[in-house]
């Protein structure tokens, strides 16, 4: 009896010295933050939640999941109203499900007035972070698809420009088209070039071309330039009845010349995901590659890349034409390219649960992720998977950050215009971000595949996609599909 | 003296009933845990359930409009089984199992078997190889995926040095003789990069993971035949087939019929290598059932489909094992 006193009692003083010692706006409070395994995108949270935790008196537990089961587990979670988590770190596409649905708790304008609203680039806050005028997320990511390619190699006053141009009849320089892309790399193909102070031989191009994987964001990045009409947002279906876009004529010729690719790359390219390209590229084995802006950063680090500062950075090549499928004709521009940047994926974002019950201290920390100065920073890092979302980011008059971590002056400037133009572009394409994605990206992902190793024709693989999509589609209901799909690219607006 | 039971004695029997109670526990935990989980899945397999129904559910009902299923947002459909039949991608699924299944059995079996003749031969250092021997099966499965993905990749692993090197060596006798075939010959299998190649690789990667396994088991089963029965074969001037044939292959049949069933039951299953290394492709030439299911379920949320796709493969598993034990009950000498 006396033990269970001074027990009790013991106890009881913990918990007074606990008051007294946990102070802070949310003391005692525990938010659950979910995002993929990895350094990429969880790091910073492990880094910075004890600097948050300290200011707060709150506690971050931060769960990871391979990105395989990450929907999976979110959804469940939204779905069975368990309310696992509080605060998500996710990605884009899964707007139309997780936003649409209303589970995740719309922003607070003052949230969003503290973070610097005009420095955000209009993709991102009016577009990718909100699901139609309601802003339900924070960016913290910003993800498109860029060119990058051996500089050395491709240019004006380079040892092979001669050579190149009295083959192919114009000169050699950054491409501008998905044409010369397809020249530069089939004349450098199998080629002995300097790579590192040594002659050795180098692919044409080294692109991800894995099925089941992040191939099929590379193959639509291809067909974004041939099957975008200017001023018209709808890309993947038509905004009119939701008919699958994506067996156009467009569609299939980018398709064909992705499966064309195969003979300008290594062999194993076929079994390759960017998480491979981004190894290879910088071992300089190729003089293209397409990916996101994580290469940027890597290609700097000489760790890690034997082609330090002989990496140029361009937005993705264009069309010579596009297939316009009202018009329902070939069209071509008057610039004589095409572009449409590709904002594939969309980009990590901050959202919180609209049931969590720490709501204000996952707000708090959200806003504590997202803020300027940290993404700033982040960008700047290779593997945080954190690139540039804002415009100070992307500020080609003061590149010291980015210097500070790597690039020369010339490279950082040459990387952030490469960025901006691309995702400030009229023409951009959004990916797709409507309920079921997954399930269409599956399907095109798995027909891509079967092109490559020419099981099928192009045609054929696509002409699968549309069918299979079709049945998606009405197996989620046509109206829904098609009123999501409307408000995810903006139709109308 | 036991008291024997007979017709028209009371039913009620103590020790009967005490048995009864203590077996109940395993009883209801075994039916909590594996047959109504089964029984569910199969209720899900004849509903048309995917990820998000009970949120349009919940809006159906408040508009008034068909809500499903005791408003549960899904209906009572048999269309998941009527679309097996026509989905292109589940009948490629199957035939890439079923090719798994055979070839991934036959060649571990037969190198298996021929394994656990040589360990039980008498050698010096016997213990220490039968340990080394046994390491792969040790190993993770995703682990020895990605050993077999180095392994087998066709531009930087050790068997693309060893091809590199035999087609130097070939021309090199080619050049000394001029006008035979070796002039030009080229060593290069593209292991993990051809639609066609890739299966093999994927049931190498497995069969170098799991011989050990079978080796083990039929080691184990050579090792309680008598030696008395070997050498009176040897006196009746038997050779080595035929003492194989007659005495250690039957006598073993009862064991290679389990580890033929565990393995081909194992296989039937295979989703981990298959990951690591093609992702199933190159097209669809690698992607295993377990794999497409499982897409089917967590990727779209197709719950009802992919549990009927789970029932379709349940019970062709057990049509398999069944109609191979049933053969080997007739061909097992008794």
């Amino acid at each position: 009896m006396r033990k269970f006193t001074v027990f009790v009692f013991v106890a009881a003083l913990l918990v007074l010295s606990l008051g007294v010692t946990a102070q802070g706006e949310f003391a005692g409070q525990t938010i659950v933050v979910v995002t993929q395994t990895g350094r990429s995108i969880g790091g910073p949270v492990e880094d910075f939640a004890p600097e948050w935790e300290a200011m707060t008196g709150a506690d971050v537990q931060l769960q990871q999941f391979a990105f395989g089961e990450l929907y999976e587990k979110m959804i469940t979670a939204f779905e069975t109203g368990s309310i696992d988590y509080d605060m998500m770190i996710f990605p884009a596409d899964w707007a139309g499900d997780f936003m649409a649905p209303g589970y995740l708790e719309p922003m607070p304008q003052e949230l969003l007035d503290a973070l610097e609203p005009d420095d955000i680039i209009p993709l991102y806050a009016d577009r990718i972070t909100a699901w139609g005028d309601t802003v339900y997320a924070l960016p913290y990511d910003g993800d498109s698809h860029m060119m990058y390619y051996r500089k050395d190699l491709v240019n004006p006053e380079s040892p092979y420009a001669a050579e190149f141009e009295a083959e192919y009849g114009y000169p050699l320089d950054e491409p501008q088209t998905w044409d010369q892309y397809f020249d530069i790399a089939t004349f450098f193909n199998g080629r002995e070039v300097e790579t590192a102070g040594e002659m050795l031989p180098i692919y044409g191009v080294a692109e991800a071309q894995r099925r089941n994987a992040q191939s099929y964001w590379v193959y639509l990045s291809h067909a974004a330039g041939y099957a975008k009409t200017p001023g018209n947002p709808c890309f993947f279906f038509d905004c009119a009845d939701m008919t699958p876009e994506v067996n156009n004529p467009g569609f299939v010729r980018a398709l064909e010349e992705y499966v064309a690719l195969r003979a300008l790359g290594p062999e194993e390219m076929i079994n390759w995901d960017v998480a491979d390209t981004r190894v290879q590229f910088p071992a300089g084995i190729s003089v293209f590659n397409i990916d996101w802006g994580d290469v940027g950063p890597i290609s700097y680090n000489p760790d890690a890349s034997v082609i330090v500062g002989d990496t140029g950075f361009a937005p993705l090549p264009g069309g010579t034409e596009y297939w316009d499928s009202q018009a329902d004709a070939w069209v071509t521009p008057e610039s004589g390219v095409n572009r449409a940047p590709f904002i594939a994926f969309g980009g990590w974002i901050i959202g919180v649960a609209a049931d969590s019950d720490v709501k204000e201290a996952a707000l708090d920390f959200a806003a504590f992720m997202a803020r300027p100065e940290l993404v700033r920073q982040l960008a700047t890092i290779p593997d945080t998977g954190i690139n540039p979302s804002r415009y100070s980011q992307l500020n080609v008059e003061d590149v010291s950050l980015w210097v500070e971590s790597g690039f020369d002056e010339e490279g950082a400037v040459d990387y952030l215009s490469a960025i901006l133009e691309g995702i400030s572009h009229p023409n951009y394409v959004l990916d797709i971000r409507i309920r079921g994605s997954a399930e269409y990206l599956s399907v095109l992902d798995t027909e891509v595949a079967r092109a490559l190793v020419g099981e099928i024709t192009a045609q054929e693989a696509l002409d699968n996609v549309a069918a299979q999509w079709n049945d998606i589609t009405d197996r989620l209901g046509r109206e829904e599909q098609l009123a999501q799909y409307r408000a995810s690219v903006g139709y109308g607006e | 003296m036991a008291r024997q039971a007979k017709a028209g004695d009371a039913p009620f029997d103590r020790n009967v009933v005490m048995k009864r109670v203590f077996l109940s526990p395993a009883i209801i935990i075994l039916l909590a845990l594996s047959i109504f989980p089964l029984l569910w899945s199969l209720g899900m397999s004849v509903t048309d359930i995917q990820r998000g129904d009970n949120r349009g559910a919940a809006a159906a009902a408040e508009a008034g409009e068909d809500s499903g299923f005791l408003g549960l947002g899904f209906n009572i459909t048999l269309q998941n089984y009527q679309r097996m039949f026509s989905d292109q991608r589940l009948h490629s699924t199957i035939r890439n199992t079923l090719v798994f299944v055979f070839s991934g059995v036959t060649i571990q079996y037969v190198i298996g078997f021929g394994l656990a003749m040589v360990l039980n031969q008498d050698f010096r250092g016997r213990s220490i190889v039968r340990v080394i021997f046994l390491m792969p099966m040790m190993m993770s499965p995703v682990a020895a995926a990605y050993a077999g993905r180095m392994m087998f990749d066709s531009s930087i692993s050790p068997l693309a040095q060893f091809q590199r090197t035999l087609t130097d060596t070939l021309q090199g006798i080619g050049a000394i003789l001029p006008g035979t075939f070796l002039d030009d010959a080229v060593v290069r299998i593209p292991w993990l990069t051809d639609a066609g190649w890739a299966p093999v690789t994927m049931v190498l990667i497995d069969s170098w993971q799991w011989i050990p396994f079978v080796t083990l088991l039929l080691l184990a089963g050579m090792q309680t035949i008598p030696d008395e029965l070997y050498e009176a074969a040897k006196v009746d001037g038997a050779n080595s087939l035929q003492i194989l044939r007659s005495i250690t292959f039957p006598i073993l049949l009862p064991i290679s019929a389990t580890v033929i069933l565990i393995r081909g039951l194992e296989i039937f299953k295979i989703i981990d290598i298959i990951m690591v290394t093609t992702g199933g492709g190159p097209g669809n030439a690698t992607e295993s059932l377990t794999m497409y299911i499982f897409d089917t379920a967590l990727t779209f949320g197709n719950y009802g489909y992919a549990a009927s796709i789970s029932f379709a493969l349940l019970a062709t598993v057990i049509l398999f094992a069944t109609v191979f034990l049933a053969g080997m009950r007739r061909i097992t000498p008794r």
